[in-house]
């Protein structure tokens, strides 16, 4: 009978083990190629019984994998469809937003570029195909080229809706995998456009141009002032539970949303 | 403060309650927006509020639950249901033409009456950069008519087994404004409705139930000059993919058959409570392209041949001038046409010899080379659009053997064929503005009474009494 107690805590111990949890987070690019990562590692420097598998492929992706089930966390970077919403009730899922952090999408152009400011209808022109040179905007003569994202992207949804009054891209824009390709094709390109997170407007090649005379930044997104800002999302089903209701805890949390702005989002609050 | 929050959430909570529909729910972003602005909600709770409004207009509307492609900006169906009672006497002409005058008929009282049916149903669907695409099935495989039969001869009692639906329409359709030049411009491609001005009963050049396959183009400039505007259409259509045929031997000519429509209309026209007054002038012309050669077993039959191709260079000038009396729209229309090739097309139709390239004239053929005009003219009373709208036509159609091809001529007239003759009058009535009946009888008789077999009845009589729904 003496030996109860220490069986007792190897039981306990073991189920320790067993209960370990693997936290499938998968979607968004803009969500989960930087801060998510982030996030996580710091989480699991607390809960070190806890790993991630963390898969960033458009937000698309993200809520499909809520509905089907194999994840527990989807992270988008736009508001679900009401088909997909119904997707998952059909199969007895409710998809529940909680916005993690704010963006702001920022309009890049080549370092070299000699435009320095646009409209709003400006952009749409360019983006919608109404504007295929430069000169039309008021910048040197060059024929203009459009890097998106591509189609599973949130982003590429968020921007339709945003700054194209939802109209279709010009058939000439390129379609890019993530946020960083874009900004590659546009730094090579000194006629080269297109849109990234605010995590992203600080790398060497590029230039963020203000629109309407607003810029991105923290102050403008939160103001609301920034015409292309948006809210990004945890999706998970109905209230979270255990690991997960942990981590978007952690997310929302003053330590996480430091990294939230640390990364280059603009917290919640 | 805290009345005001409450006043904004009782509005948008009346207003769900109120309005549980697709249209408010998928409306109801500028509210919540509005009052995440005035801070009577934060973001996270107007998130909520979006989502559980999308979930409410996915569980419980009817919209919600239907899932079309992202691809898809506007999906319509549409279709009209006619249930329909006609009577028939129609007397043909005899087999043959042995004498100058007029030929026996075989079967004097050739009556009956037939209880039809007529469903049209398909979608039409807008994709982006102004593109569209659609469908539509129909009852009854002539290209003539829509028509099936209740009771029809050799069926069982109720079977089903005559009713089929066929694919009455399938196009591509590219329709913009401002582009090429034009205010407007229309291309299509495959099987659909004509765009060209046809005023008649049932269309006079051109039978309504005809779905042409091929090609067409429109190109609309508005107030060219003063308030006149000018419409610019063709058509490219198929008739044969090959100019195989009866009469034909191998090798076959692999040119297909063609049937070409080019019209210019100018209008100046206002639309006034629904109905379209001013005036619509549209010249041009409808021609066939076929084989080079020609067979009089090409020729001959013309009511119900395919492949009767040539011959046809028919130029039209439809005309249609509507006003106002006694608060309703008058429309005075006309069209007057003229084959070119209706010498030589008329020869042929009169030709006894099945064989020989050049025609062989029986002694009671006159002089068939004179046959080359159509015309009809006629007054048209009354909208169609609301309930209680009356609508009286009354038109006189005359189309001459040589003028033109029974390929594409209305079949209720005249059993659709040429030298032919009468009247048409037409009532319509609306119950609502989508159901609806029409009275319409159609008499005709022949232009030449002693021509030949098939061209033309000696007489026909038709009454249609028709019980309509569009939706």
């Amino acid at each position: 009978m003496k030996q109860l107690p220490f069986l007792l805590a190897a039981v306990l111990a073991t189920a320790g083990f067993v209960r370990a949890e693997k936290l499938v987070i998968k979607g968004s690019d803009t969500l989960g190629a930087k801060l998510v990562p982030q996030l996580a590692e710091e989480y699991k420097a607390k809960n070190p019984s806890t790993s991630f598998e963390i898969a960033a492929e458009g937000s698309t992706t993200g809520i499909t994998a809520i509905i089907d089930g194999t994840a527990q966390i989807g992270m988008s970077s736009r508001r679900a469809k009401s088909t997909e919403m119904s997707g998952g009730q059909a199969k007895g899922v409710s998809l529940k937003p909680t916005i993690v952090a704010y963006d702001g999408m920022a309009v890049i152009v080549n370092a070299k570029s000699s435009v320095t400011a646009l409209t709003k209808r400006q952009v749409k022109q360019i983006f919608t195909g109404g504007a295929t040179d430069w000169s039309a905007v008021g910048g040197s003569p060059g024929k203009i080229s459009v890097y998106t994202r591509n189609t599973s992207s949130g982003t590429y949804s968020d921007w339709k809706e945003l700054a194209m009054d939802k109209l279709d891209y010009a058939p000439s824009s390129q379609k890019m995998a993530g946020n960083e390709q874009i900004l590659s094709e546009v730094a090579k390109n000194p006629n080269g456009i297109g849109y990234v997170g605010l995590a992203y407007i600080h790398a060497e090649g590029i230039k963020v141009i203000p629109i309407d005379g607003e810029s991105p930044s923290k102050d403008s997104v939160i103001a609301k002032k920034y015409p292309y800002a948006r809210p990004t999302f945890y999706y998970t089903n109905g209230e979270p539970s255990g690991e997960a209701a942990k981590f978007v805890d952690f997310t929302l949390s003053d330590e996480g949303q430091k990294i939230v702005e640390k990364v280059g989002f603009v917290p919640v609050r | 403060m805290a009345t005001t929050r409450t006043k904004w959430l009782a509005l948008l909570g009346s207003a769900l309650i109120g309005a549980a529909s697709a249209a408010f729910a998928q409306d109801s972003g500028p509210l919540i927006d509005l009052l995440v602005k005035k801070g009577l909600v934060n973001d996270q709770e107007a998130e909520n509020l979006r989502a559980e409004l999308v979930k409410d207009f996915a569980a419980n509307t009817s919209a919600g639950k239907l899932d079309l492609s992202s691809r898809v900006q506007r999906f319509t169906l549409a279709g009209d249901v006619r249930v329909r009672y006609q009577y028939d006497n129609e007397t043909q002409n005899t087999t043959t033409a042995t004498s100058v005058t007029e030929p026996v008929q075989t079967n004097p009282n050739n009556d009956r009456s037939r209880y039809r049916y007529r469903f049209r149903f398909g979608p039409t669907v807008a994709l982006t950069n102004n593109w569209i695409t659609g469908l539509r099935l129909e009852t009854a495989n002539s290209s003539t008519s829509t028509n099936d039969d209740f009771g029809a001869p050799g069926s069982t009692n109720f079977a089903k087994d005559a009713n089929t639906a066929y694919i009455g329409q399938v196009w591509i359709q590219y329709a913009a404004t401002n582009k090429l030049g034009a205010d407007r411009v229309d291309f299509r491609i495959g099987k659909y409705a004509h765009p060209f001005f046809n005023p008649g009963v049932n269309g006079f050049w051109i039978d309504t139930d005809i779905n042409p396959e091929g090609l067409s183009e429109e190109f609309v400039f508005n107030n060219i000059f003063s308030k006149w505007s000018l419409a610019v259409r063709g058509g490219q259509y198929l008739l044969a993919n090959n100019a195989r045929a009866a009469g034909r031997v191998a090798p076959f000519l692999n040119t297909p058959s063609m049937l070409y429509i080019a019209q210019a209309e100018l209008s100046n026209t206002h639309i006034f409570e629904s109905n379209v007054y001013g005036i619509r002038i549209a010249p041009g012309f409808v021609a066939f392209s076929g084989q080079e050669n020609n067979s009089m077993t090409l020729n001959q039959a013309d009511t119900s041949t395919t492949s009767n191709y040539d011959n046809l260079f028919t130029l039209l000038m439809p005309v249609e001038y509507t006003f106002k009396v006694l608060n309703q729209p008058l429309a005075v229309y006309g069209t007057y046409g003229l084959n070119l090739h209706g010498a030589k097309r008329s020869d042929f139709l009169y030709s006894t010899s099945a064989t020989s390239e050049s025609p062989v004239f029986t002694s009671a053929a006159g002089d068939p080379s004179a046959y080359n005009q159509m015309f009809n003219f006629g007054l048209r009373f009354g909208g169609s659009r609301n309930p209680g709208d009356l609508q009286v036509t009354a038109e006189y159609r005359f189309i001459e053997p040589g003028a033109y091809s029974a390929i594409l001529l209305d079949s209720d007239y005249n059993g659709g064929r040429t030298n032919g003759a009468g009247a048409i009058l037409s009532v319509a009535y609306n119950w609502t503005d989508a159901v609806f009946s029409t009275v319409t009888f159609f008499h005709a008789e022949n232009i030449d009474k002693n021509s030949i077999g098939a061209v033309g009845y000696h007489k026909a009589d038709v009454l249609q009494i028709d019980f309509s729904a569009k939706f």
